[in-house]
């Protein structure tokens, strides 16, 4: 082990630690653009020179491992010369427009500036201008404060696993920039503003808004996606203006994905809700909260007066926090109805029985790093829970292995062995793995399915991950229990890729039919989501949810919401909900209230509101005490959050944090699935940014919908032009076509979650698809 | 006196590129020799130890003593470079031996790739060398032809294989991690050592890289004995050299001449100065090196340590001559162009700096010069030596600095007068 | 977007590197590519970072970085006068100023009729036969008005000499 000094202060050091790392554990501060303890080491802006004893030249802190001996300053004039050179060379064409940088106050380079420069500039030549670019609407630039460090090349390449940004020309003309003007698309790259020591990349919505100084900061919990990330909510006045990751590094680290980053700017949505409102003959009014309120209590208490509770249902998101699913199954369950679920996305519960008391990851994201073999069945990470799967890159850059069982290729960000069934056959490819594991397979050696086998037999206990698509397929049941013998043929573990930030919660909250909080069995088990829209339910209480867009079966849903005598919507936005509620109450969204989440791990997590309702709008904890008050329901006599917190704690007790992945199974009926012979089949999910109210609304992150398919599929059904009509026996939508070989064929890719595809219903159905009929024949036709 | 008697031996013969010429003055007599004879690794390394070579790239580094950091016993490839990434204004002689001489440079290699159980390598050949990339393209494919290359050599089971890279356009893919870098196919930039390539070079794995006219010494000293080479040159700088003697002077050329030699001798061998001129300034290792005054060049030995003692370096044996006739603020702008043109960009005081001084002595050239200008050079110079990852902002510096201390009264001149102490005539 | 016999030589630059570094023929698919195509548009840099199998923008981090390829068309013959010390010493600014009467074009510009760009680079190491310049595969030394003429001459006659 070296024995160092630094500075006159002795430490002994493990062999490989670099001079940086070492006066690090020292809390000596070396000045720094370049080196960042999560990218490699560049070496490149040079302004940790330090002086070390007996070598000519200063060296790089960042760069330079210790020796035993080694006598370090950090702030001998040696070293201070070379800081302040490189710190006059850096300066020298940069703009100096502090007044007007986003990045002003958070600025290593005016903080560094201001601790180690020369205060007098010898440079009187012209400074150099850099043309900025246009790299999409979430980063803006300003080439001009470039100073080449190329921390955010680096993430690209390291971190977001995909290289978007380069460092282009050489020398003086050496400039950050994509491929041609080229948008980046990488899911993590807003922290490439994070990580931009000066100006250059700033947030684009951002941009402008406010001094960093001012905004008011307030740790939060991303509440969109299951890893929890944390964040920092930064606001002014009434007004979220940045979202920011908050390090936890057991969760996040120091990254937060786009979605969490940006989803904020939907909170500007046109159509937010901060008043009561109520229909009055068809038509929508702004109304008091205690107008609204007797509208909603006489509207249920008809309901239940007229038609029984059984004919009542209640959908919550599974973004709400513990306190808001708690309360909501309580006032359901207070009204006699045992139809709670926060499922929309699921059509097929014949497993609801064996599923674990809640969708648990069964281990540490951290040690996800660690993992030689993983299986991912119908998991797509990348899109749903960016930062898992983050950890599961490391581990495959590690060495490890990660193999996904998918309805079609998916573009992970790092080398994954793929396994796509045959359009519909997700069943069938799950059985013939199975087949294969035992030995009863046919002689097949050298297929993918073998290859794959023989890994996971190879493994030990290898890791089996379920992801969310897989709970939305039709035969989800079967596949479900086809994995648990996986596991067991495999000798591998199972663990649950939960889809949103809080369905853990929801599950241990009792926002399942067939499961209390806690996870008590309900006695009397009501219908799953999906089931309700066939069911002649005459009133639904939604919360935070949109079925028109949430549900598998978007239409369905809203011709079964229309229909419904009484619908009360506790809603942050009102565009769907106007189209079957009778009531909307105004929820507080993201930031504006507090609460705890269960992410996959099974960590509980809290959250602080960071600014104030808009409006009239409240703390949907406070709408669902004061409608469980009015409707003299026991149980609801809170004032404060802490103490619903308090209640839920007391009601779910410990929960376990490594829960057995499956319960016993039920007999499983045969579901065939639902294929005709010349339709194609109906792939879909809910892409990245369209999985949630919120996100929907936020402008910068949109993405239109499109149509995919395999170049061949579209050759074999003459589809040219770029526009195409695609119908199930539900309905019928129009989308631009685009052509993807990781479609397989036999299929087409529609997604879920935005409005214009929500007429064609669920997943896995059978479709045709034509030409669009151009808007010219259609009129004269 | 030997004069071109090792790397450019067979200059004068007619298609002295070609296998039968080479052959037939003893060419891969010291493969054979290595590999039938047979000459263990160690003692080839020990016989290049003993003849004092020293790399011919420019910075002079033992050669021996680099090809035995090549770690032993490894698994996989160990991978040797040589470096035909010729680019220093003034230098110009590795383009001689790969057009005159490709054997030599191939031979030397396989004996290299041989001593350090290299078995795969490449000649990285500026880009702009079209002419010389043929000649060795075909020199390989005779050699693969003749069993000196390629599995199993000369019936051994030393097996080795060899190729051109075709660089593209960088000055700087002449520093060796950069060289690497270009050859992995991306930008010439170089790496921070440590990891040395010994360790860490090209692919990661261990490699070994020298400079065309360092290779092409090897077989010589194999046949001849490194005591042989050694005497030829002095103590410590053994060996021929090849000094290409650019710039004004009446017979520029390459002359490969012994270690040691009076600059005076050398100057005579390229004809000398233009009639009537004076020796005003020499660069005697290419721009990279700091300028000497004539009269004292005169005084100088062509060896590393004379050179050495001058203020400046051997380098690559580049000698730019000026005479009186010469503008040093203008040239010295014209050098300074080069390095800004050729930084790669990545350390901030050579990206920022190389600019910084081209400006202002673009500024003092055409008039603009300010008194505080000088001191400004030195002041910026100073703030770039020795601050970077690899040497090539202190060869920028090198110039300014040394010419600014040399001919300071031509500076001020510039200055005072807003223009030339010495007009110098477009040709 | 390639020819056959293209592709064929850049198979050939990849079969001299590892199976798994097939970067490392990317500066020789470039320099074949522009042989071909005259310049490296947008387009073809896509093709060829799909065809190595690497992110399009490392293949621009090359083509901006090394001197020797044109991201934008230029003339039939570029002209590429050394302008480095040694040139410089023997009257490299003539040749330059030569060249440009002759064309009437600055240096960085392409001629009319799109036959020649003239061009001042840095070194070319041929110091020892300066002034000299570069025409596509060739080298021409000691340039004096005659011999520059009588190549002009020589390239506008039809000279295979491209670029």
């Amino acid at each position: 082990m070296p024995n160092i000094e630094i500075d006159g202060q002795a430490i002994e050091v493990a062999p490989g630690t670099t001079i940086m790392e070492a006066a690090e554990s020292l809390g000596i501060y070396i000045p720094f653009f370049c080196y960042h303890p999560k990218l490699s080491v560049a070496a490149n802006c040079r302004m940790c020179l330090v002086d070390v004893e007996k070598a000519p030249k200063p060296l790089p802190a960042c760069a330079t491992p210790v020796a035993d001996g080694m006598k370090i300053a950090t702030a001998s004039r040696k070293a201070k010369m070379a800081q302040q050179g490189v710190l006059e060379f850096l300066l020298i064409n940069h703009p100096l427009d502090c007044p007007i940088c986003d990045q002003g106050g958070e600025c290593p380079l005016q903080d560094i500036t201001m601790g180690f420069a020369n205060p007098h500039s010898h440079y009187t030549e012209e400074k150099r201008v850099v043309e900025d670019k246009d790299i999409g609407p979430l980063i803006a630039t300003e080439m001009t404060r470039c100073i080449q460090c190329t921390r955010c090349v680096r993430f690209g390449q390291e971190i977001g696993g995909i290289m978007e940004l380069g460092a282009t020309g050489r020398g003086e003309h050496m400039a950050i920039g994509t491929y041609v003007a080229k948008a980046v698309r990488s899911e993590l790259s807003g922290n490439m503003i994070d990580l931009c020591p000066v100006g250059a990349l700033t947030s684009k919505p951002f941009r402008y808004k406010a001094r960093s100084w001012e905004l008011k900061h307030t740790p939060g919990l991303c509440p969109h996606c299951s890893t929890g990330c944390n964040t920092d909510v930064q606001s002014l006045g009434r007004e979220v203006l940045r979202v920011l990751p908050r390090t936890n590094e057991a969760v996040n680290e120091e990254w937060i994905c786009d979605k969490g980053r940006y989803a904020y700017t939907g909170l500007q949505a046109e159509d937010r809700v901060t008043q009561p409102l109520l229909r009055v003959d068809g038509e929508w009014r702004e109304v008091s909260w205690a107008e609204a309120l007797d509208a909603a209590l006489s509207g249920l208490e008809q309901v239940i007066a007229r038609h029984g509770a059984g004919r009542l249902a209640g959908l919550i998101s599974a973004q709400s926090s513990n306190e808001e699913l708690l309360l909501f199954q309580a006032l359901l369950r207070g009204l006699g109805s045992p139809h709670v679920d926060h499922r929309l996305r699921q059509q097929d519960f014949r497993a609801d029985a064996a599923m674990p008391t809640y969708p648990a990851l069964n281990m540490a994201l951290e040690d996800l790093e660690r993992e030689p073999v993983v299986l991912l069945c119908h998991a797509f990470p990348r899109q749903q829970q960016p930062l898992t799967n983050h950890r599961l890159r490391k581990s495959v850059l590690q060495g490890g292995k990660v193999i996904a069982i998918d309805s079609l290729r998916r573009d992970f960000n790092y080398p994954v062995t793929q396994l796509v069934a045959d359009a519909g056959a997700d069943l069938a490819l799950y059985k013939s793995l199975c087949s294969q594991l035992s030995g009863h397979a046919e002689k097949a050696d050298a297929t993918p399915l073998a290859h794959v086998a023989s890994d996971l037999l190879a493994a030990d206990n290898p890791l089996i991950l379920i992801g969310s698509a897989l709970l939305h397929h039709p035969q989800a049941a079967a596949m479900i229990a086809q994995i648990e013998t996986l596991a067991e043929l495999a000798g591998g573990r199972v663990g649950w890729l939960a889809q949103e930030a809080n369905s853990a919660g929801a599950w241990l909250s009792g926002c399942v039919p067939h499961r209390l909080p806690g996870g008590h069995t309900a006695h009397a088990a009501g219908l799953p989501a999906d089931a309700l829209w066939d069911a002649d339910m005459r009133g639904f209480v939604l919360l935070g949810t949109e079925p028109g867009m949430d549900a598998i079966r978007g239409a369905a849903a809203l011709a079964a919401l229309q229909k419904a005598e009484f619908v009360l919507s506790i809603a942050q936005f009102a565009g769907e909900a106007k189209r079957y509620a009778d009531v909307i109450l105004p929820m507080a969204a993201f930031a504006e209230g507090s609460g705890s989440f269960v992410n996959n791990e099974g960590r509980l997590q809290s959250f602080q509101a960071a600014v104030k309702t808009p409006g009239e709008a409240r703390p949907a904890w406070k709408i669902l005490r004061v409608l469980g008050d009015g409707l003299k329901l026991s149980g609801f006599q809170f004032n404060a959050l802490s103490e619903v917190t308090a209640a839920w704690q007391h009601t779910i007790r410990e929960y376990a944090l490594d829960v057995p992945p499956f319960h016993a199974f039920p007999a499983l009926e045969q579901v065939p699935m639902p294929m005709s012979a010349d339709g194609l089949c109906r792939l879909g999910d809910w892409s990245i940014y369209q999985g949630d109210p919120l996100v929907r609304r936020a402008a910068p992150l949109a993405q239109p919908a499109v149509a995919k398919m395999h170049p061949d599929q579209a050759k074999v059904l003459a589809l040219r032009g770029d526009s195409v009509e695609i119908s199930s026996h539900s309905g019928k939508v129009s989308l631009p076509l685009v052509l993807d070989v990781r479609i397989p064929m036999g299929a087409v890719w529609v997604p879920m979650g935005y409005s214009e595809t929500a007429a064609l219903g669920a997943t896995c159905a059978p479709c045709a698809v034509t030409m669009a009929t151009p808007p010219a024949a259609a009129a004269s036709a | 006196m030997f004069v071109n008697g090792v790397t450019l031996q067979n200059r004068g013969l007619p298609d002295s590129h070609r296998l039968s010429v080479y052959a037939g003055t003893g060419g891969y007599g010291a493969l054979r020799k290595v590999l039938l004879d047979p000459m263990a690794p160690d003692q080839i390394i020990s016989e290049i130890k003993k003849s004092a070579l020293r790399g011919r790239g420019g910075a002079g580094f033992p050669t021996g003593l680099k090809w035995s950091f090549m770690p032993k016993g490894v698994t996989g490839t160990k991978y040797l470079l040589c470096n035909a990434d010729e680019g220093e204004p003034g230098t110009c002689k590795d383009r001689d031996i790969m057009r005159y001489e490709p054997h030599r440079l191939i031979e030397g290699m396989i004996i290299g790739a041989y001593a350090m159980g290299a078995s795969a390598g490449y000649i990285f050949i500026r880009g702009e060398f079209v002419e010389p990339i043929h000649i060795v393209e075909a020199a390989l494919e005779e050699a693969y032809a003749k069993g000196y290359l390629g599995q199993n050599i000369l019936g051994t089971d030393f097996s080795f294989d060899l190729y051109v890279y075709r660089g593209a356009g960088a000055y700087i893919c002449g520093e060796e991690t950069a060289l690497m870098e270009a050859l992995e196919g991306k930008k010439g930039q170089p790496r921070f050592k440590p990891p040395f390539p010994a360790s860490y070079g090209l692919y990661g794995r261990p490699t070994t890289i020298n400079n065309v006219e360092t290779f092409a010494s090897v077989p010589d000293i194999i046949t001849r004995g490194g005591d042989w080479f050694l005497k030829l040159g002095k103590p410590n700088n053994g060996g021929t050299k090849i000094f290409s003697v650019t710039g004004q002077v009446q017979k520029p050329g390459n002359y490969e001449v012994p270690m040691g030699l009076p600059f005076r001798d050398l100057l005579a061998m390229a004809g000398g100065l233009r009639p009537g001129r004076q020796l005003k300034a020499v660069i005697p290792g290419g721009t990279s090196t700091a300028m000497v005054a004539g009269a004292a060049m005169m005084e100088v030995t062509m060896d590393y340590d004379s050179i050495s003692k001058a203020g400046s370096a051997l380098g690559a044996g580049s000698v730019i001559i000026m005479d009186d006739s010469v503008c040093i603020v203008k040239t010295v702008e014209r050098i300074a162009r080069f390095y800004m043109h050729e930084s790669c960009g990545q350390c901030t005081p050579c990206r920022e700096g190389m600019g910084w001084l081209w400006r202002v002595m673009h500024r003092l050239e055409n008039g603009q010069g300010r008194e505080e200008d000088l001191q400004l050079l030195l002041d910026v110079g100073s703030r770039i030596e020795g601050r970077t990852i690899c040497a090539l902002a202190d060869g920028g510096v090198a110039p300014v600095v040394s010419s600014i201390r040399l001919f300071r009264e031509e500076y001020e001149y510039h200055i005072q007068h807003k223009r030339c102490l010495i007009s110098m005539g477009v040709a | 977007m390639l020819s056959e016999k293209s592709l064929a030589k850049i198979a050939r630059e990849r079969a001299k590197y590892p199976a798994d570094q097939a970067r490392s023929a990317l500066l020789a698919a470039l320099r074949i590519t522009q042989e071909e195509q005259g310049y490296l548009s947008d387009a073809v840099m896509e093709y060829v970072a799909d065809l190595l199998g690497i992110p399009a923008i490392q293949v621009y981090e090359a083509a901006t970085f090394y001197s020797m390829y044109d991201l934008k068309p230029v003339g039939r013959h570029k002209l590429c006068v050394c302008g480095s010390v040694s040139c410089f010493l023997n009257g490299s600014d003539a040749v330059l100023q030569h060249l440009s009467e002759r064309l009437g074009v600055d240096p960085g510009e392409t001629t009319a009729d799109g036959l020649f760009t003239l061009q001042e680079v840095e070194c070319l190491g041929a110091c020892k036969d300066a002034p000299m310049l570069q025409v596509g595969d060739h080298y021409y030394e000691n340039l004096t008005p005659e011999s520059l003429d009588a190549l002009l001459a020589k390239l506008r006659g039809g000279s295979d000499d491209v670029r």
